[in-house]
């Protein structure tokens, strides 16, 4: 059995762990481009309401929900980008545990910021 | 509005009963307006076999009848020029919770999971620091962006419940003032059953249309109060606390 706790082990683990960001970050990359983030999910004014137009004030429910569909988009998106710079910062870590052949101490300002 | 729930069913499901409703509501749209003018023909072609007195009656009661009449024909000819949207509201609800919330869910485990066990062999400050403050933010805010996906297709779901409500309710009077007719035309078969058929048939579809017209606008209210109630729902879902600035959570900066 390999002893999982080598400065090598470990390191190569890490390296796993960005490549499940990396991961993550396409999988949320699906759910972005289908549908949130191409618009799919839209509804104007007149989808609220079936009957005569002039009973409900549609207006206010699309834009309620327009600025809900916005924040959602800017949410996914944002998850996207941070899980692809996760797995970027997790490859500077592992390069850093090769460099300084232990895993314990890295310089976690210089690793958490994106180049 | 009813509390919200997550959408039941399929979406065809629903897309098909506003699609039968508005059928037959197109259909039953012509043929009221067919029997009904054919039924004020047959009362106006016997028109001078009446005495004055009851011209006036029939003329009374043929007006309260084409005044309800017109108002239900109206929410029948509103529904029928714009009902194509509601179908994508029912659609799109269902989106939500396919498409997003469950997707979304799914990435939950795996973002709080190491991709491999052996990592939690991983020790010292590096190894807190990921454990501690990089993951459970992003956790916490996959977990908020699912329940924020389940929140407003729920929200959109019980407004197109209410929407099928609506339509259905519209198709069944439609319906039964159809049969009113109907019925009328046997009714005033002779000449001196006519301003008694068209006084009855007048008093049935008024009684008819406004029952339907106030059950109608109950459901109208409850769509109203849900968009008056969304504005400040959706600012409470903003959620700051998981979402910073209202974005996602940064592990890793500039």
């Amino acid at each position: 059995m390999t002893d999982p706790t080598t400065t090598k082990v470990i390191t190569d683990n890490v390296r796993e762990e960005a490549g499940k960001w990396r991961e993550l970050s396409d999988d949320m990359g699906a759910v972005k481009s289908n549908p949130v983030g191409n618009q799919g999910l839209m509804l104007g004014p007149t989808a609220f309401f079936i009957g005569p137009t002039e009973l409900v004030a549609t207006a206010a429910h699309s834009s309620a929900y327009q600025t809900y569909y916005e924040h959602v988009q800017k949410l996914v998106a944002g998850a996207v980008t941070e899980w692809e710079q996760l797995g970027g910062a997790l490859d500077r870590i592992a390069a850093e545990f090769d460099r300084t052949d232990q895993t314990e101490k890295a310089d976690l300002e210089k690793i958490y910021t994106q180049p | 509005m009813t509390s919200p729930a997550e959408p039941q069913g399929s979406a065809f499901e629903h897309t098909s009963a506003i699609e039968k409703a508005v059928d037959q509501i197109r259909e039953n749209l012509t043929k009221i307006v067919d029997k009904a003018n054919s039924a004020i023909d047959h009362a106006d072609s016997n028109w001078f076999l009446l005495s004055p007195a009851v011209k006036l009656w029939i003329h009374h009661s043929i007006n309260e009848f084409k005044e309800a009449l017109d108002k239900i024909l109206k929410y029948g000819s509103e529904v029928l020029a714009h009902y194509t949207p509601v179908i994508s509201l029912v659609n799109i609800s269902f989106h939500w919770l396919d498409a997003v919330k469950k997707p979304v869910s799914n990435l939950s485990p795996v973002v709080a999971q190491y991709a491999n066990r052996n990592l939690a062999y991983w020790e010292g400050g590096t190894a807190g620091y990921y454990n501690d403050k990089v993951v459970p933010p992003q956790k916490d805010a996959v977990d908020a962006l699912a329940a924020k996906a389940g929140f407003i297709s729920e929200w959109l779901y019980g407004i197109a419940m209410a929407n099928v409500t609506f339509v259905t309710e519209l198709s069944t009077v439609l319906g039964r003032i159809l049969g009113e007719i109907t019925t009328a035309a046997i009714e005033a078969a002779t000449i001196i059953d006519i301003p008694w058929a068209i006084d009855r048939l007048a008093s049935a579809v008024g009684a008819i249309v406004e029952t339907a017209v106030n059950t109608m606008l109950s459901i109208v209210k409850r769509i109203v109060e849900a968009g008056e109630n969304v504005r400040k729902t959706v600012s409470d879902r903003v959620d700051y606390g998981k979402f910073p600035d209202g974005a996602w959570p940064q592990a890793v900066t500039g």
